[in-house]
């Protein structure tokens, strides 16, 4: 055995498990969170250690063991969050794969939160007031407007006469999509219309996609793997005492 | 630990939300009021580690990690949908079936919007909320009148004692809104408008898309029991999620303390 090896790998891997504790706790947070998608993060392994060579003399079936994780993978989960009938004219969800696309302060965002509100200038906004982006740029109500209607197709009718039409964005992939808050997503690769739209459903509102249920058993799987590399820590520890200590006395 | 933390923000959110609750279980009986749906948006997120980086096992990160701080109310929406509409046999009573509010002056000369029609009539014979707040337009029942009749369209005709004909003494119009959503509410079941709510549109009743009157009825309030205690499992629920993953979190650091023996 290294020295140094075991207890080190182990608490990288610990440190690493934090890191997902505390992903976990924000998708946790987020499970009413409308549109909001969750994190899904993975461990990956590093290389595999050689610990001796299978052709050697006097080694049997010992080869190389598995590498301990050392770093984590995310991605966005796009799976649909159930849909909640609101009746609010501003409430959109969309029936199928894509976004909705927000002129954010950074730039173009991706989000399925479609708890919309008319913002100081009249316009489709988020709760943050980020305008909500049509194939002709913010989608603005005139002051005064009796009724609002968003067609499947996207198209906003205002009192009978369309002001717009929702951009609808392709859904990017899932590791190319860096969260924003605020459910917005931003993404690494170009953002490209939706060749198949989404349906835009109105009156209804998209619900989170976390669920409590994988979060909880997801969480004791962290903490059981945490607590058997904190005992690996312990044990090498002690081997350690041993060969300190006890290693040469009489 | 983040975890905590994170786990925190959605304790303190679903805490907001079943104030919300709170609130509408307690206006169950609340003529005109509409309920409130508190909504929660994600935090900022922390990256861990950017695209493009190196990893320890050497290769290139192809996506960075970013984990997120929690959650916050976003917004608190208000449903607009119809609340069910009783009888009350009082002539002042008056529901409006379909879109649009009653306007009222309230005491800083601004118009207030309201769902909830239980008018009275003061010392003056002037049509008012139970406030004390002026209906809007102004009607004026002759105190010699015997009996009040207020149509769908709003037309309000009295009856006065010794005349054959009743006699037309106002129109009321209703105030509709593009969306309602924006309306600030001022408690006593008044808004008033805002910018996200719009300039209203006022218009005789039945016309240009706005509702109804029915006189002698009153519109109940549109929270629902049902709802409202599934919404109040769903919130302790999350709240006890949330209290496990704080726990974990605490368990995590004691194994961490311990680990040296």
């Amino acid at each position: 055995m290294s020295t140094t090896t075991a207890a080190g790998a182990a608490a990288s891997a610990m440190t690493l498990l934090e890191q997902m504790t505390d992903g976990l706790a924000n998708n946790l947070a987020n499970v009413d969170t409308p549109g909001f998608q969750s994190i899904v993060m993975q461990l990956q392994g590093g290389p595999p250690v050689q610990v001796a060579r299978a052709s050697d003399a006097g080694v049997a079936g010992v080869g190389t063991l598995e590498g301990m994780p050392v770093s984590l993978a995310v991605a966005v989960d796009q799976r649909p969050g159930a849909v909640q009938p609101t009746g609010n004219p501003l409430d959109l969800s969309l029936g199928g794969p894509g976004y909705f696309l927000v002129n954010s302060p950074t730039g173009p965002a991706l989000t399925r939160d479609g708890a919309f509100h008319l913002n100081a200038a009249g316009q489709i906004a988020t709760a943050s007031g980020d305008p909500v982006l049509g194939t002709n740029g913010p989608i603005v109500v005139p002051s005064g407007a009796k009724t609002i209607q968003v067609g499947e197709d996207g198209t906003v009718t205002v009192d009978g006469s369309a002001v717009g039409q929702l951009r609808l964005a392709a859904a990017p992939d899932p590791t190319a999509m860096v969260p924003l808050g605020g459910g917005l997503y931003q993404s690494t690769t170009p953002i490209l219309p939706a060749t198949t739209p989404p349906r835009v459903v109105q009156g209804s509102l998209e619900m989170s996609n976390a669920s409590s249920i994988e979060g909880m058993v997801q969480l004791i799987t962290i903490l059981r793997a945490y607590e058997q590399l904190a005992d690996a820590v312990k044990t090498d520890d002690s081997t350690k005492t041993l060969a300190t200590q006890s290693v040469g006395q009489v | 630990m983040q975890a905590l933390y994170t786990a925190s923000t959605g304790m303190t959110g679903q805490q907001t939300r079943i104030d919300v609750i709170a609130n509408n279980l307690a206006n169950m009986n609340t003529s005109g009021f509409k309920t409130v749906q508190a909504n929660f948006q994600d935090l900022v997120y922390q990256t861990l580690s950017a695209p493009g980086t190196t990893a320890p096992g050497g290769t290139t990160v192809p996506t960075g990690v970013e984990v997120g701080l929690g959650t916050k109310v976003g917004s608190t929406d208000r449903l607009f949908t119809q609340g069910s509409i009783v009888q009350t046999q009082n002539p002042l009573n008056l529901a409006i079936s379909g879109n649009g509010f009653f306007q009222v002056t309230l005491p800083d000369g601004t118009i207030g919007y309201t769902r909830d029609g239980s008018f009275q009539v003061n010392g003056q014979g002037q049509l008012m909320t139970a406030n004390g707040y002026l209906v809007q337009p102004a009607i004026t029942v002759p105190q010699n009148a015997t009996g009040i009749t207020i149509g769908a369209d709003g037309t309000v005709s009295a009856t006065i004692a010794g005349q054959q004909n009743a006699q037309q003494i106002g129109q009321l119009q209703l105030a509709g809104f593009a969306n309602p959503n924006g309306l600030a509410p001022r408690g006593q079941n008044l808004f008033t408008a805002t910018q996200a709510s719009g300039t209203p549109l006022v218009a005789t009743a039945g016309l240009q898309g706005l509702g109804t009157l029915q006189q002698g009825y009153l519109e109940q309030s549109n929270v629902s029991l049902v709802d409202e205690m599934v919404a109040l499992i769903d919130a302790e629920r999350a709240y006890e999620a949330m209290s496990k993953v704080v726990s974990s979190g605490d368990q995590m650091l004691q194994m961490a303390n311990t680990m040296n023996g």
